[in-house]
């Protein structure tokens, strides 16, 4: 018999299911990035990422109440993310015919949409500051003591839970807990002053 | 070098996001099913700018040890305007549709 899924969303989608768009707003700010990673294994342009992401997350909205707890709601969201990444290739494949599209270099021999795609995603503003950014976290990380280095990777780069991280580092969960975020908020500091023209309406 | 363990960090987190916030983060908080515990903080991403910069700069740190790209300013408020034009329907399933 299957072990009963024990879903750590469980009271939002309750709240949500009830017409609490709260709720669902903070299951928005929880998946995002997951959806949108999600979205962007299957559609390359940042633009249509979001637009997708945003797709996704009005359907799961409108359709909340045929969430019955079959599955956890991050895999549920990332099915329809991934159904709705899908769908919107194979219209945008019906709108373009493909010979001609070939022809003018609009897709690649996979029929994937190819110049608009690298348009988007190669803005150089982007991706320099992308780089920046990359560059301060590997060196703020460089510069983090080693006991909350090691936690910080084992968390971000391996995944690992804290219960495995506290394995891993022969220490108390507790201890794990407070390093994280102890070097999270070393590399924050580093990076403010470099984020802080981009400051406004995000999160 | 690097800084020893205990030497204070420049430039605190805001309020908000605290050891329980990160921890929240990552899924593990309490370790209640259904538990609320980020429920304050969501609530402060409305209103409190500096909460909505420490939890961008929170998931930028993650993606760019990833190799990810950066996630555009704004996104998860975009996404929740549009998701604020829309109504529960309640014989829509999206997973039917395809």
């Amino acid at each position: 018999m299957n072990e009963p899924i024990i879903d750590p969303d469980l009271e939002l989608i309750r709240r949500a299911q009830a017409g609490d768009r709260h709720a669902f707003n903070v299951l928005v700010v929880k998946h995002q990035r997951r959806v949108a990673w999600a979205i962007a294994g299957i559609v390359k342009s940042p633009a249509e990422v979001e637009d997708l992401a945003q797709e996704t997350f009005i359907k799961a909205w409108r359709g909340i109440l045929s969430f019955r707890g079959d599955s956890r709601f991050s895999t549920w969201l990332s099915r329809i993310a991934i159904n709705t990444a899908k769908n919107h290739l194979v219209a945008q494949r019906s709108r373009i015919p493909a010979r001609s599209a070939m022809g003018d270099g609009l897709l690649d021999e996979d029929g994937e949409s190819k110049d608009a795609e690298a348009a988007d995603s190669e803005d150089p503003e982007r991706l320099l500051a992308g780089r920046q950014i990359a560059e301060t976290v590997a060196r703020a990380m460089g510069e983090l003591p080693e006991v909350e280095r090691a936690a910080l990777e084992l968390r971000e780069l391996e995944g690992k839970s804290y219960d495995e991280i506290a394995t891993a580092l022969d220490c108390p969960v507790g201890t794990v807990r407070s390093r994280i975020f102890r070097a999270r908020e070393r590399i924050a500091a580093a990076l403010r002053p470099q984020l802080e023209p981009y400051r406004g309406r995000r999160w | 070098m690097s800084i020893p363990e205990d030497q204070p960090i420049n430039g605190p987190m805001s309020e908000p996001i605290d050891e329980d916030v990160s921890a929240w983060l990552d899924g593990e908080c309490c370790g209640e099913p259904g538990c609320s515990c980020g429920f304050a903080f969501c609530e402060s991403l409305r209103d409190d700018a500096d909460a909505r910069n420490d939890w961008f700069i929170v998931h930028t740190i993650g993606d760019a040890l990833r190799g990810r790209p950066v996630l555009d300013d704004g996104f998860s408020l975009r996404i929740i305007e549009r998701v604020d034009t829309s109504e529960i329907d309640p014989g829509y399933d999206p997973l039917a549709e395809s």
